[in-house]
């Protein structure tokens, strides 16, 4: 299973390249972490911002001289492109990290798990799941709009049904036409919004 | 139900770690990994004026002018420190922390002292705990129905 909603984009930086250009690159990507690769292009260590305060900043090293693959984590972990949610998850809690890049069978990164964005993911869950158990959602005025629409739906569908034939019908055929036009548009803005 | 008990923020905050406005991004470095910390409170003149994290002291020291010496910390710290009364409740600081997309916060006593920050990681922290122990209520509810105990047999109050 691939839960490509977790997926980032994933920037990189060569083993050689200096510390200033990978801090130019977070600072650009607005993120915290890049994948080194080596020459072949293959993902060899991860460097985040923490990284780069605390083996060189805190000792003062030259931004320019100094390379990203003198200050990069070397114990890189990965995870194949197809690796399921349980996987993702438990290296991460296994390996105390909160970013996994996910690689290619040569070993090239193609993506990026963060756990923020499971955080993000979760909670979303959550509240879908908390919304449902609302009793003053499911039978109050708050109830959520499409469903209110489904209900009129269900209602015209059930109560107006009419003998086209019937001359004494005929206004009843027009209201239901309308509001079902109505209905149709209300839905298309409402996933317009979404 | 929204109720949030005050002592929330006082269990989750950290003790601040302070560094001067005036020391180099390279000596507040080195206290950040000697302190274990994601970032220090700085002050001036014994006054918090302000947050720095790891991130900060990188930028400011990495894409600083070639040739330039380090800076201070000073002019690199996120001012004021937004903070929270140790009493407030969770949401709060939560609130804070999303109105202002920061993930840490100050924490002052009722005299207005830092006594504390509070990170979003604790927050989470403590939340998915939280939600931990309800799914537990949650799966237990179902096992005691499976396994019922003699009628009489219930303890309450005894946790």
């Amino acid at each position: 299973m691939k839960h490509v909603h977790n997926e980032q984009d994933v920037v990189c930086v060569t083993r050689s390249a200096s510390i200033r250009e990978a801090a130019r690159s977070m600072k650009a990507h607005e993120i915290g972490s890049l994948v080194v690769l080596d020459d072949d292009g293959k993902a060899v260590g991860i460097v985040t911002d923490r990284d780069l305060c605390l083996r060189a900043v805190r000792w003062d090293r030259d931004p320019d001289e100094t390379q990203v693959g003198s200050v990069m984590s070397n114990d890189l972990r990965t995870l194949a492109v197809d690796a399921d949610t349980d996987e993702q998850i438990q290296l991460m809690r296994r390996m105390g990290v909160r970013r996994v890049p996910l690689v290619d069978e040569a070993g090239r990164p193609v993506g990026l798990i963060a756990a923020d964005d499971w955080i993000r993911w979760i909670a979303a869950r959550l509240d879908e799941v908390a919304t449902t158990a609302d009793p003053s959602l499911r039978h109050g005025p708050l109830r959520p709009p499409g469903a209110l629409l489904d209900d009129l739906q269900v209602h015209l569908d059930r109560h107006l049904e009419v003998r086209e034939e019937d001359p004494m019908q005929t206004r009843t055929v027009t209201d239901r036409t309308a509001l079902l036009d109505a209905i149709e548009r209300l839905r298309s803005a409402m996933s317009g919004q979404a | 139900m929204t109720q949030d008990a005050g002592s929330d923020i006082r269990a989750l905050a950290s003790t601040p770690v302070t560094v001067d406005a005036s020391a180099t991004v390279a000596e507040a470095a080195q206290e950040l990994g000697k302190q274990h910390v994601g970032s220090l409170v700085v002050v001036e003149a014994g006054e918090p004026i302000g947050l720095v994290t790891d991130r900060d002291l990188t930028m400011a020291a990495l894409l600083r002018p070639e040739g330039s010496a380090p800076p201070t910390v000073g002019p690199v710290a996120s001012r004021p420190l937004l903070s929270v009364d140790v009493d407030a409740s969770l949401v709060d600081a939560t609130l804070l922390f999303q109105r202002h997309c920061i993930r840490r916060i100050g924490v002052k006593d009722s005299g207005g002292v830092l006594v504390g920050v509070l990170s979003a990681d604790s927050v989470l922290q403590a939340l998915g705990g939280r939600l931990a122990d309800i799914a537990q209520a949650l799966a237990r509810e179902f096992d005691q129905e499976r396994s019922p105990q003699p009628a009489g047999s219930a303890t309450f109050g005894s946790e």
